[in-house]
């Protein structure tokens, strides 16, 4: 059994009479990267600071290496790193001064340099804070968060608002953690981020959780499974209508779904037999995307 | 948590870092404060340049007697002597001309000296403590030369009359307001930066290193207090060595002003604190800052006397606390009249204790991170 870093049963929080966060449990465990998924203003913010004891509950149990991050939260910061929503810091002070601040107040033992090669930012060592790129500026505050080597890293929305080379760059340095022991809670409305980062995903929905898995698991579970898209010829086309399979028709092209890798051979084998040439043939696979926008669709219209 | 006096430290540097890479940062503390002392130093020189006191003489009695006096004043050398026409209004005259002192000869003069009784009304400038003080050498000395002559002894009845204070054209008297300015420069020294900090979420970023709100206010504290008083060894630096302000520096008054800089300077602080935490954004509390800024310097004798200004202004600056500042270092750095500012001393250090033991109270219990 993997060790239990956090646990949380039927957390709520309500600001005034809105309520933010209704009601979730969820368990990390030590090592394991755990991406919350939702969009903006599911909750993701408010739970995690919760956890990291920024912000009180209303209600249910929230427990963060054995302590209530309420009552225990001047012993439990020490052990955690925390890159926040929106990270700023001191303007005018460079990186170098800025990463130097934190070991010599935290009186931690890494260098100044040991920090800023672990989140790729040795070249921008004399660079002040307000002359970064967004992407650098993430990747500051990342190095930030590890100079304690804590043993869980909070990250909210480490790559929000990036472009797609500054997003890669910062994914970089995450999986450069990966495998260090640290429990990792990661934030994000990328489907593509949370099923390429985390080793289990909860979906997170107007302060729900809805869906909680591995990446595969979730497909796997929610997907429609893998669909088979091809064209056809005419006389093919008479040739397969004659097999009655069913099928869709998107453009020029027929789409059959196949649950199974069995009924994909199947398929082929039963073309073949009817000598039906197929053109441009591809399997595609439902990707979490996808069961995102399905399950969040859904969702969408319930009041 | 405990107070941690390495993080405050490590927290200073980081403040003086920004301060000093800031745009304005660097222009306020040290090239503003060069900028006015040469501007106005240039301008208006220096006191101690001329030896002989100005005293303008006015003699309404047309009496034969009376030059006698004016020959004695000018014997006793402490006088350059300027004569002005009986028909002149000797207080217009004075506040036009920014005298400091004038001797008038009353129109009973001859008949007073008839009966052994010289009488003569000087009029003084009361911030001008030579003025004042030579009133009484005056006399002393039209006494003597009488006393000394044929015409047998005589009293000296001398009735003192204050002149409106006005713009003396020294330097000296430019340093105290100069000094009010830094002092009440520390309005700003926190005012933007808590809603800034607070919007940035600094104040947490920091309190992840373990940096509590008393720390941050005590880095600022010592931040601001020795940037204040750089400012002003600069100003008074200069004053001195290259415009030879009279002024007095002695121990008990220098130690005296740095403590009424300090508790100026925390008062305003803990005001501009106050705004900073009582606003929600830079821009409202920039305002604020503004609003308490501008009115205290134009009215509290910072730039201009107070004497000039129009009566009811003269009023409000007396609600001003930053006149009793610069009051304040006006007795202790030019007029060395120590005693006159111990209470003041004493209402300053209660204002400044209250104030700023409000302003931390409130930033640091009632404000979370
Ligand atoms: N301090 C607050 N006061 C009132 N409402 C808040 C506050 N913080 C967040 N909310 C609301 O709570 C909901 C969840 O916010 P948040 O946790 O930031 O979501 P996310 O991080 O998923 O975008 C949003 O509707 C937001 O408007
Ligand atoms: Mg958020």
């Amino acid at each position: 059994m993997p060790e239990t870093v956090i646990k949380i049963s039927d957390l709520r929080k309500s600001y005034g009479n809105f309520e933010a966060v209704k009601g979730i449990s969820f368990e990390i465990f030590r090592g394991e990267i755990f991406s919350i998924l939702g969009h903006n203003g599911a909750g993701k913010t408010t739970t995690l600071e919760i956890i990291e004891g920024q912000r009180n509950r209303t209600s249910g149990n929230v427990e963060i290496l054995g302590l209530d991050p309420e009552t225990g939260r001047t012993e439990i910061i020490k052990h955690l790193g925390i890159l926040p929503q929106d990270f700023n810091f001191l303007e005018l002070i460079n990186c170098g001064e800025a990463i130097d601040f934190y070991i010599k107040a935290m009186g931690a033992k890494d260098t100044v340099d040991g920090i800023l090669n672990r989140v790729d930012l040795l070249d921008k060592k004399r660079s002040l804070i307000k002359d970064l790129s967004g992407g650098e500026k993430h990747k500051l505050g990342l190095g930030l968060a590890l100079v304690n080597d804590p043993e869980i890293l909070f990250l909210d929305e480490p790559t929000t608002g990036l472009d797609p080379v500054a997003r890669r760059s910062v994914w970089k340095v995450i999986e450069k953690l990966r495998g260090s022991g640290k429990s990792i809670v990661l934030t994000t409305h990328y489907l593509e981020e949370a099923q390429r980062l985390a080793d289990r995903v909860c979906i997170m929905d107007r302060g729900r959780i809805t869906i909680t898995g591995t990446p595969d698991e979730i497909i796997q579970k929610y997907g429609r499974g893998s669909v088979l898209r091809l064209s056809l010829d005419k006389p093919d086309m008479e040739a397969f209508l004659r097999l009655e399979i069913p099928y869709r028709r998107t453009g020029d092209y027929v789409e059959i779904d196949v649950p199974s890798m069995e009924q994909f051979f199947l398929l082929i084998d039963t073309f073949k037999a009817a000598s039906i040439t197929v053109n441009n043939l591809t399997l595609t696979r439902d990707t979490l995307e996808d069961i995102f926008i399905e399950l969040m669709g859904g969702i969408a219209d319930e009041p | 948590m405990q107070t941690n006096p390495k993080r405050i430290f490590l927290y200073l540097k980081l403040d003086a870092k920004s301060f000093m890479r800031g745009k304005t940062g660097p222009f306020f503390l040290i090239v503003f404060p060069i900028m006015l002392i040469l501007l106005f130093g240039s301008i208006f020189g220096s006191s101690a340049a001329s030896s002989k006191t100005p005293l303008v003489v006015q003699n309404l009695d047309p009496g034969n007697v009376t030059w006698d006096i004016v020959n004695n004043i000018n014997q006793t050398g402490l006088f350059s002597v300027d004569i002005i026409a009986p028909n002149v209004n000797i207080s217009t005259y004075i506040a036009r001309n920014s005298i400091d002192s004038a001797l008038q000869i009353p129109a009973n003069f001859s008949a007073n000296f008839a009966n052994g009784v010289i009488s003569l009304t000087y009029y003084s400038n009361p911030s001008n403590q030579i003025a004042a003080a030579l009133g009484q050498t005056l006399s002393n000395e039209i006494a003597q030369s009488y006393n000394s002559n044929l015409t047998g002894s005589k009293n000296v009845l001398l009735v003192s009359k204050p002149v409106l204070e006005k713009f003396t054209k020294t330097i000296d008297y430019y340093i105290p307001g100069f000094i009010g300015f830094t002092i009440l420069s520390g309005v700003f020294a926190l005012i933007y930066q808590v809603p800034n900090y607070r919007q940035k979420k600094i104040f947490r970023q920091l309190s992840f290193v373990g940096l509590t709100k008393s720390e941050w206010l005590a880095a600022s504290v010592i931040f601001f207090t020795i940037s204040t008083f750089i400012s002003d060894i600069i100003l008074v630096g200069i004053g001195y060595s290259v415009f030879g302000a009279n002024i007095s520096l002695t121990v008990q008054s220098v130690l005296l002003s740095a403590l009424v800089i300090f508790l100026g300077m925390i008062s305003f602080l803990a005001i501009g604190l106050l705004a900073g935490l009582l606003t929600k954004e830079e821009n409202s509390a920039s305002l604020i800052g503004n609003v308490i800024f501008y009115p205290l310097l134009f009215l509290s004798g910072v730039f201009f006397p107070i004497s000039d200004m129009p009566a009811f202004l003269q009023v409000v600056s007396e609600f001003l606390p930053l006149t009793y500042f610069i009051k304040t270092l006006d007795d202790l750095i030019l007029f060395n009249n120590i005693q006159a500012t111990v209470l003041p001393i004493i209402i300053m250090a209660v204002l400044a204790v209250f104030l700023f033991v409000v302003a931390s109270f409130i930033a640091t219990k009632k404000e979370r991170i």
